[in-house]
């Protein structure tokens, strides 16, 4: 069968551009998981890049090396999971859809409140808080009894720390949102990435068109008599 | 399709790295210099082609296209893949580094499959239909296979066999109908403009006329 070399390569660089123009930049495949701490309560959820969320999938809760199961949780409907945690620990939640997808999230210890224990579950520890904090209070709130209509200290510190947490969760949310979009921005796929990944192929195929082009015209420079095998 | 680090156990991964590079090794040998050209525009095809999303349901697969990439290039299937696979992971993210050598066995295997399969069934085929028909099963054979064979990798890494072949299978079958339609669409196309590409790699020989010699003859 005849068979020509220059047209074979240039139909397919014409393949090659008909594909480059057709891939849109488009989003990894792949599953990644989002979690927030509140309080003691761990909340996030799970989504596909690219659009969709897994539902009905479940989460373990792992330890901060990943070996043992503190727990498992399973997404709802919208890929939205939410626990409490017992332990003031690293938490490592995974989600394994089971075709080879997995993703991972680790909780900081510090995301989560300081009155949770920080030993591990069974030696029963219970933090004492900061001393010196607390005799000031209690001092002052001898005082206040004793004048009647002053404040004490401790009403003024929660009222504080409520405002406070009050004030800050829509800075919160605006921070998860901005942590979900910048997650999206590392995962999309750009024009460039296409690119490249194509250069390099064709870099590849014009090294083997390098080597086994040597190859072949050493063997023809051998036997020149005997074109036709070649 | 493709599976993520962190889920093969340390064995796996050499062992499969191991058979990878040899299949890599195997197709390297039967290439030859008028493969090339061949070899690039394919394995540049199934690295776009995992970008190609097909929506079903919740969640979505993508094309693989490994059922034509066997029917067009045999063994020399395994260089062309396991080149793709090694850029989609450095520059999309798909899969792993780690997960390589299984990738590439888990889409490569299938598509040298095909090949023996369904490539003299194309080779032969008296009418358009026949070759749209034969080529088009190669396309949808691919994806079985390649979801068989990662079922049976994560089964391999201690998880239940029928829940994810069922899970795998049930999400591919869309795109086993996408693909075959595509890949009959292409070799029928290929037939009509270049048939020598649909010539196998060991069926083709060189006619020395149209290059050009030192002799000039």
């Amino acid at each position: 069968m005849k068979f020509q070399v220059r047209s074979h390569v240039l139909w397919c660089f014409t393949c090659l551009a008909v594909v480059l123009l057709c891939a849109e930049p488009a989003y990894a495949h792949k599953i990644k998981l989002f979690a927030t701490a509140e309080g003691r309560t761990i909340s996030g959820y799970a989504y596909l890049s690219g659009g969709g969320r897994p539902k009905h999938v479940p989460i373990d809760v792992l330890d901060p090396e990943g070996k043992s199961l503190l727990t498992n949780v399973t997404t709802d409907a919208e890929g939205r999971f939410s626990f409490d945690a017992t332990v003031r620990c690293d938490h490592l939640l995974r989600i394994d859809l089971g075709d080879g997808h997995m993703a991972q999230w680790r909780i900081g210890a510090d995301e989560l409140t300081e009155s949770l224990p920080e030993a591990a579950v069974g030696a029963a520890v219970v933090p004492d808080p900061p001393s010196g904090r607390d005799e000031d209070a209690r001092q002052n709130d001898a005082e206040a009894d004793e004048a009647g209509h002053r404040v004490s200290q401790t009403d003024v510190q929660e009222a504080v720390s409520k405002a406070v947490s009050r004030e800050i969760k829509p800075l919160q949310r605006q921070i998860n949102v901005l942590r979900e979009q910048l997650e999206s921005y590392e995962e999309t796929i750009r024009f460039r990435d296409i690119l490249g990944g194509v250069g390099y192929l064709v870099g590849l195929a014009g090294l083997a068109f390098y080597f086994l082009g040597a190859k072949r015209m050493k063997a023809i420079n051998r036997e020149p008599d005997n074109l036709s095998s070649f | 399709m493709h599976i993520a680090d962190g889920i093969l156990s340390g064995p796996m991964m050499a062992t499969t790295g191991v058979l990878a590079v040899t299949g890599v090794a195997a197709g390297l040998r039967k290439m030859d210099y008028e493969h090339i050209p061949r070899v690039g525009i394919l394995s540049a095809v199934f690295f776009v082609a995992s970008l190609i999303h097909v929506p079903i349901g919740p969640s979505s697969a993508h094309l693989v296209l490994n059922g034509l990439t066997g029917l067009l290039l045999g063994w020399c299937a395994f260089p062309a893949v396991a080149a793709a696979l090694l850029l989609q992971v450095v520059l999309f993210g798909f899969g792993g580094l780690t997960s390589w050598g299984a990738n590439v066995l888990n889409m490569a295997l299938p598509a040298v499959f095909c090949y023996y399969l369904f490539g003299r069934g194309v080779r032969n085929a008296r009418s358009p239909l026949r070759l749209f028909v034969w080529a088009a099963g190669a396309g949808a054979c691919g994806i079985l296979l390649s979801g068989l064979m990662v079922s049976g990798t994560l089964f391999l890494c201690g998880r239940e066999f029928v829940g994810a072949a069922t899970a795998i299978l049930v999400a591919h079958l869309p795109v086993m109908v996408v693909e075959g339609i595509i890949t009959g669409s292409v070799v029928a196309f290929l037939h009509r403009v270049q048939p020598e590409m649909l010539v196998g790699p060991e069926h083709l020989t060189l006619d020395t006329q149209h290059l050009e010699t030192r002799e000039g003859s």
